[in-house]
């Protein structure tokens, strides 16, 4: 079976780690997050056309005590860009995340997720933004790991963005 | 082959006519020639050719030259001698040019043979473990029975120096698990997420710590387990070890990591993910899941030597203790034979019992009370002892004694068949030992002739006593003169003395009463007043409860005075009464 590792990435408190929790039962600690910065967890996706096995790397988000460990982005086929869509500053930490990625891992697949969908009435980020990025032909998306509105096909996008990219 | 030339010999030769012009001559004799050796000469231009066409040469030598190298090498060693070095050289600049093909290939050979040697190893010492009945094992099996592991747990946890329970063969950049393999009984977590950890903590340690290059984490303790990582080009292998492991472990892990390479590396260039060709390599994997054990050949010896040794303890103390039992037994026997009194007819030992059979005299000792302490406490003995009585002098005079129960002042003596009595005893003892003592076995004659019967004795003297008490009266009367206050009582118990001990005796007595007068008086006077004065003494003892039957009197007046009448003084002492007893048949004194 094909295997591929993923990364969240986002800055702190977007809900990366729900958004795992939402995909798959985690088998390791959260404490891991803050101890070595980031914590492993397998899921296998299936669809009609593929399945792959994602190795998701959850990253520690940063914050003011704890920068985000790029590193562990080595090997990523793929990536997640997370942000909290009623925090405005977590979508440019995001893009500022998106720009450390590809320094270290080229230009890879990624999606990204404006979370917290469930919070519509705190929503800070505007839609004329949203369709910038979808000039630019990422792939936007909005979830919510509280309801796990869009959770489970942001995974499998993500996926097969990767299988494609690799096939052509 | 045709022989033309030998043909050609037998003809005449042949006359060439001149008519012929000389060039034309020439031409005859070549197609002559032509004709006569077209055979050979086609044979040699062959020849030739095969000898200018190299790949008929080749085609030529290759089939001989199997034949001629075992030509060679049967008759003489020059040709392995001039061999050698070339092959080296080749060897050496094969290796030089790719080395693949040699590590593929011996890696193919190692990986069975280490497999099997070690599982052979393993299985030699799970046999020599379960055989053994050491110290140690039952220690290890009474701590499996406490602690409910397994036997083998305890007995792996003990002798185990160090396994490798685990190898990950992991994507270096990716974290991505390539293969894994796990040994047998060892339980493991989620190899893809260890796989993925492994390489973030190993990458956090890079990151951490900024090493130089390309070193990273080599080594994780945790407890007992630890985790090797090896790295090779585009790979991470881990090995999880349980115990102290050999430093050469290292080695077998880069050996595995080079051989992985060598098949894998087209595949490593490119890799997106999929691991389905690592499927293969899992062999060197294998490899590396090792173990070493403390029992190795030959550690054997100790269980061997300890077993050895409480067998040959166990032997000397079976020795020993049946040598002692055995001297004990004999001991004993040779003191039971030597009492006397007690005769052994049979002595044997039966399935660990030992059983006496004879003859016991009742005075002999019990026999129980003759073995010593620490004798046969411990042993099963059975004694079965008939009665039967001891012919020897010692057990006869106990015998005697013991039925006879004489008096103090009887002594027994034994001797020949003879029992002897001296001293004094009761009269009825006297009468009845003379019966008894010849009943008594071993007894055939009773000497009581220096036995004096004390009874006979003791009537004599109360006897005596009787017959010298004097009774005295006044001149021609029956009243007593100055007679004192206690004589009668006196009279009366030797009176009673006398009859009493006459009866003990079995004796026939009765009491003479002799009543006397002084010679005053006539005859017949005396006679009379003599009479009354014993029968007044012997209604005294008859009123005392004195058997008249026993008191007899006779009055013989003066005719037996006690002395000479020559004064008056002296008729007094005549005037009295005297005592007598009669025996039939008389006493003895």
């Amino acid at each position: 079976m094909i295997q591929k590792k993923i990364c969240l990435l986002g800055s702190f408190a977007v809900g990366k780690t729900s958004l795992v929790k939402r995909f798959i039962h985690g088998k390791f600690s959260d404490k891991y997050l803050t101890t070595i910065g980031v914590k492993i967890d397998k899921k296998i996706v299936h669809t009609a056309d593929f399945t792959a096995k994602l190795l998701i790397w959850d990253l520690a988000g940063e914050d003011e005590f704890q920068k985000v460990r790029l590193e562990y982005l080595r090997g990523a086929s793929g990536y997640l860009l997370v942000a909290d869509g009623t925090r405005r500053e977590t979508l440019n930490k995001a893009l500022i995340l998106k720009e450390g990625a590809k320094a270290v891992i080229g230009k890879k697949p990624f999606v990204l997720l404006l979370n917290k969908a469930d919070l519509d009435g705190k929503w800070e980020i505007e839609p004329n933004l949203v369709n910038d990025f979808v000039q630019k032909n990422w792939i936007v998306m909005t979830t919510s790991a509280k309801t796990g509105h869009g959770v489970e096909e942001a995974f499998q996008i993500l996926t097969r963005e990767m299988l494609e990219r690799e096939n052509n | 082959m045709k022989n033309h030339p030998a043909q050609t010999c037998e003809h005449p030769p042949l006359e060439v006519p001149d008519v012929f012009p000389l060039e034309d001559r020439d031409e005859a004799l070549d197609e002559l020639r032509q004709l006569l050796l077209e055979p050979e000469q086609e044979a040699l231009r062959k020849l030739q050719e095969r000898l200018d066409n190299p790949k008929k040469r080749a085609y030529d030598i290759s089939r001989v030259l199997p034949e001629a190298l075992v030509l060679c090498s049967s008759q003489n060693a020059a040709l392995a001698k001039e061999l050698t070095p070339q092959m080296d050289k080749l060897i050496n600049a094969s290796i030089g040019k790719n080395s693949k093909i040699f590590i593929k290939t011996l890696s193919r050979m190692i990986g069975p043979a280490t497999r099997s040697a070690l599982s052979e190893k393993i299985q030699g010492m799970n046999q020599a473990l379960a055989d053994s009945f050491s110290l140690r094992g039952l220690k290890w099996r009474w701590e499996a029975f406490t602690t409910g592991k397994t036997f083998a747990e305890v007995v792996m946890l003990h002798s185990l120096i160090y396994r490798v329970e685990q190898a990950f063969l992991i994507h270096k950049e990716t974290g991505l698990l390539l293969q894994n393999v796990v040994a047998k009984d060892v339980v493991s977590h989620d190899a893809d997420l260890v796989s993925g950890m492994l390489t973030a903590i190993q990458d956090f340690v890079k990151d951490s710590f900024k090493t130089s290059g390309e070193e990273g984490l080599e080594t994780l303790q945790v407890g007992e387990l630890s985790v090797w990582i090896e790295e090779g080009p585009q790979m991470l292998l881990a090995v999880v070890i349980r115990g102290q492991a050999a430093i050469e472990l290292r080695t077998v892990l880069r050996d595995a990591l080079e051989s992985i390479y060598l098949e894998q590396a087209e595949v490593l260039e490119t890799f997106q993910g999929d691991n389905s060709t690592f499927e293969e390599i899992k062999p060197y994997l294998e490899i590396c899941l090792e173990a070493r054990y403390k029992s190795e050949s030959g550690k054997r010896a100790p269980y061997f030597w300890t077993l050895f040794t409480m067998f040959g303890i166990a032997i000397s103390v079976w020795i020993f203790f049946t040598w002692r039992d055995h001297q004990q037994w004999t001991r004993y026997l040779d003191k039971l034979r030597k009492q006397p009194g007690i005769v052994i007819t049979s002595a044997e030992k039966h399935r660990g019992t030992y059983v006496i059979n004879g003859l016991r005299d009742a005075l002999a000792p019990d026999p129980r009370k003759l073995i010593e302490k620490a004798d046969f406490s411990h042993l099963k003995l059975i004694m079965n002892w008939k009665p039967y009585y001891a012919m020897n002098p010692a057990f006869i005079l106990d015998r005697s004694k013991q039925v006879l129960q004489p008096p103090e002042s009887i002594d027994l003596t034994y001797e020949n068949g003879a029992l002897k009595a001296k001293g004094s005893a009761p009269h009825q003892w006297i009468a009845e030992t003379r019966i008894l003592a010849r009943a008594i076995p071993g007894v055939f004659k009773f000497w009581s002739d220096q036995v004096i019967d004390a009874d006979l004795k003791q009537l004599n003297q109360v006897k005596k006593q009787l017959e010298i008490r004097r009774f005295y009266f006044k001149l021609k009367t029956t009243e007593f003169s100055a007679v004192k206050s206690n004589a009668l009582p006196a009279l009366l118990t030797d009176v009673h003395n006398v009859l009493n001990i006459a009866e003990i005796l079995n004796q026939k007595v009765h009491i003479q009463i002799k009543g006397h007068t002084d010679s005053s008086g006539t005859e017949r006077k005396n006679s009379d007043l003599s009479l009354k004065r014993a029968q007044q003494l012997r209604s005294f003892l008859i009123r005392k409860g004195v058997s008249p039957a026993k008191l007899t009197v006779i009055g013989v007046g003066s005719s037996e005075p006690q002395r000479q009448e020559l004064a008056d003084e002296d008729k007094q002492f005549n005037r009295r009464v005297t005592f007598r007893v009669i025996a039939k048949p008389p006493l003895r004194e």
